[in-house]
């Protein structure tokens, strides 16, 4: 299947980008979000938000949306670390049901790395 | 020495400097400008008439020795946009200046009685007037310029382009920049008319000799600044090389679309296919690759965040500065325009006009929507600001705003509250800052509810931000704290440190508490940022304004948002239950 994949920041250098690459990635059936990391050298760990058509997939710390299942025809948009999105411009957009989850486990306000005790 | 208020009163031509009363003496910038602006303007009163005011007012910290990001003023009065009070906040160099003078607060008011224009310039030894006449019709880039000539010292000016001697309900209001450019605006509101409508055209202050600011406890402000500053280096955010220092406020672009809650062409849908092109991020790589310009500008001097830019042309000439993400998204996306150059020309009208960005790209995408010009005609955008600038019939209904021009060309589709057009981020998509945008006292507001965290300002218990009846408290919280950070002086960007790092959020308190002589902490700030909107609040109720005015344009209501497809549902109630403690 093909993916629609962009990256912002540090990562769209692994497209050929300088600050933003997009590109399709071919992915054999039943990819998750973590194959494609992989192929395309994607450390989870240097990621921040991760959106899957629209949907907000992951944030900062968490790495939820590994397991997340893809599609063909998805569009997948990966933020390098050093993106902040402020949470009085995120509130009440639409999460995925992990990502959802994992933050009922955590603190609510869930904001940013440099919190102590994220 | 005790600060003082400078009441200038242009029907008689008279400047006198007053002991601050009690029942402002506490208050600085925000507080401080609403204060006044809801004691001493008739709620009811035309904004452009002699019974409204102008009140510029500098931050509690504005002008202390090193406390960092602390360079905004307030401009307070009665919107022409809304009809509602107005805290419009601009960086730039009028609040430090303003501060060193030992000057709370100036209240301009009254109206030349000859009907001419006047230059107001401020420094150590009074208030002069000077015939303006030769400065009228003059952008502001000219404007600033001959100022510098004019004055010593490298003045602050604020000033108004022809928009705002139009006395246009989207005039902003411009102060110059420590290079002398003219892109920093308290740009919502229409304040610019209210300076027109006194009859100045230009403030110049040169604060040479003045007597500086008291520091009450300057070991406690020492500490708070410490505190402040260590946070506001350590964020991701605003650290140097941060998202902020290395691609500006325009590095939300990209994520915003990808969320799905980026206007575009007129609030139609949430994403724009050429978003990426009118980002932050290819605002650093045009910096880059055209060797000119800049990011990680500072937009006042002691800024430390530093996300300002300067745009190049293809042939590397400056063309603007800076293009802020509601810039590019107001003049970009909303209008169907990926051209970062032509964004950055439009933006140079705006800042030369005296125009708001935010308001003058919805008013351009409003005309695009009535048939006026396609969507994404560029070139038709940019010969639209020369009509402005000539003040051609069509020039003035595009100078007075989204709602006027939606009327004049019979949309139904009009993103506004109470009179103000929506910043960049679409509440269908992203139903918290909706909340916001309905119920601030400033009409569809972004800067009206920065994220605090509850538990670190010791306010209410855990609330559930997945639920909708939760919204209302965080929005209330969160325009607490708000009005309290506009208050200080300090950039509302602080706002991102202090919500992560404690220690922030005690050093903002105490460096504020430490040049006052106040006794508060970081547990306070809530309470007094209530304070603020409940004046607020007051004022637009006398001025007529009721719940019912809470509410975001009907057509949201009913209008699928792609790629969500999802309309805004949060119900009424619970936007009414944001100012129900008011009177309570």
């Amino acid at each position: 299947m093909l993916v629609d994949v962009a990256l912002y920041g540090k990562l769209s250098r692994l497209l050929g980008g300088k600050f933003v690459a997009t590109e399709k990635i071919r992915l054999p059936e039943g990819a998750k979000i973590k194959d494609l990391y992989a192929q395309i050298g994607i450390v989870p760990e240097e990621t921040t938000y991760v959106f899957v058509n629209a949907v907000l997939s992951d944030m900062p710390g968490l790495n939820v949306a590994l397991e997340d299942d893809l599609h063909e025809g998805d569009h997948v948009g990966v933020f390098s670390q050093g993106y902040v999105w402020p949470y009085q411009y995120r509130d009440g957009s639409v999460f995925s049901e992990r990502l959802q989850a994992a933050l009922a486990e955590r603190d609510a306000l869930h904001h940013h790395l440099t919190r102590e005790q994220p | 020495m005790a600060r003082k208020i400078l009441r200038i009163n242009m029907t008689d031509l008279t400047a006198t400097y007053e002991d601050i009363p009690a029942k402002w003496a506490k208050w600085g910038g925000r507080g401080l400008t609403s204060s006044i602006v809801a004691d001493e303007v008739e709620p009811t009163c035309h904004p452009l008439g002699p019974s409204n005011k102008l009140v510029i007012a500098p931050g509690w910290v504005s002008g202390t020795p090193a406390a960092p990001s602390s360079g905004r003023t307030s401009f307070g009065g009665k919107s022409p946009l809304t009809g509602t009070i107005k805290e419009s906040n601009s960086g730039g160099l009028s609040s430090q200046k303003i501060a060193k003078l030992g000057i709370a607060a100036i209240i301009l008011e009254g109206q030349p009685k000859d009907g001419k224009w006047y230059t107001i310039f401020i420094d150590k030894d009074g208030v002069q007037f000077e015939d303006a006449s030769d400065l009228l019709g003059k952008g502001m880039e000219e404007v600033d310029r001959i100022m510098w000539e004019r004055y010593p010292h490298k003045p602050a000016v604020i000033g108004i382009g022809p928009v705002g001697e139009r006395k246009l309900s989207n005039a902003g209001i411009s102060v110059n920049d420590p290079e002398n450019n003219p892109g920093r605006y308290a740009g919502r509101g229409g304040l610019g008319a209210v300076m027109g409508a006194r009859g100045v055209k230009a403030i110049v202050v040169d604060d040479k000799g003045g007597p500086g600011v008291h520091i009450a406890n300057p070991d406690l402000f020492k500490q708070g600044r410490r505190k402040l500053t260590k946070a506001i280096q350590a964020h991701d955010l605003t650290k140097k090389n941060g998202g902020l220092n290395a691609y500006g406020t325009d590095v939300l672009m990209n994520i915003i679309n990808e969320a799905g809650g980026l206007p575009t062409r007129n609030f139609s849908s949430g994403q724009f296919e050429g978003a990426a092109k009118i980002s932050g991020e290819m605002i650093a790589e045009m910096v880059e690759k055209r060797k000119a310009g800049m990011t990680g500008h500072a937009c006042h001097p002691g800024c430390i965040i530093q996300c300002s830019n300067v745009y190049p042309g293809p042939d590397g000439e400056i063309i603007a500065s800076p293009i802020e993400y509601e810039t590019a998204m107001a003049l970009g996306s909303n209008c169907g325009i990926d051209d970062l150059d032509f964004v950055a020309q439009m933006t140079k009208y705006c800042n030369d006009l005296g125009l708001d960005t935010i308001e003058a790209g919805n008013t351009i995408a409003m005309a695009m929507e009535g048939g006026l010009l396609e969507f994404g005609d560029k070139e038709g955008a940019l010969a639209l600001f020369e009509e402005i600038a000539k003040g051609t019939p069509l020039g003035r209904i595009l100078g007075q705003g989204v709602e006027a021009t939606a009327k004049a060309f019979g949309v139904y589709r009009v993103p506004t509250v109470k009179g103000q057009s929506m910043p960049a981020y679409e509440p269908r998509a992203i139903k918290g800052i909706g909340v916001t945008y309905a119920t601030t006292t400033m009409g569809a507001d972004h800067t009206a509810g920065y994220t605090i965290a509850p538990e670190i300002a010791g306010v209410g218990g855990k609330v559930d931000p997945m639920s909708v009846e939760g919204k209302a408290d965080l929005s209330l919280t969160f325009q607490a704290a708000t009005a309290f950070i506009d208050s200080t002086g300090y950039c509302l960007f602080i706002a991102f440190p202090i919500l992560d790092i404690p220690e922030g959020w005690e050093g903002m308190a105490e460096s504020v508490a430490g040049v006052m002589g106040m006794d508060i902490s970081g547990a306070d700030v809530v309470a007094i940022g209530k304070e603020v909107l409940k004046i607020e609040r007051l004022f637009n109720e006398r001025a007529g304004f009721t719940k019912e005015d809470d509410r975001l344009p009907e057509f949201m209501r009913h209008e699928p948002l792609p790629p969500h497809n999802t309309v805004w549902d949060v119900p009424d109630e619970v936007l009414d239950q944001v100012y129900a403690w008011v009177h309570e």
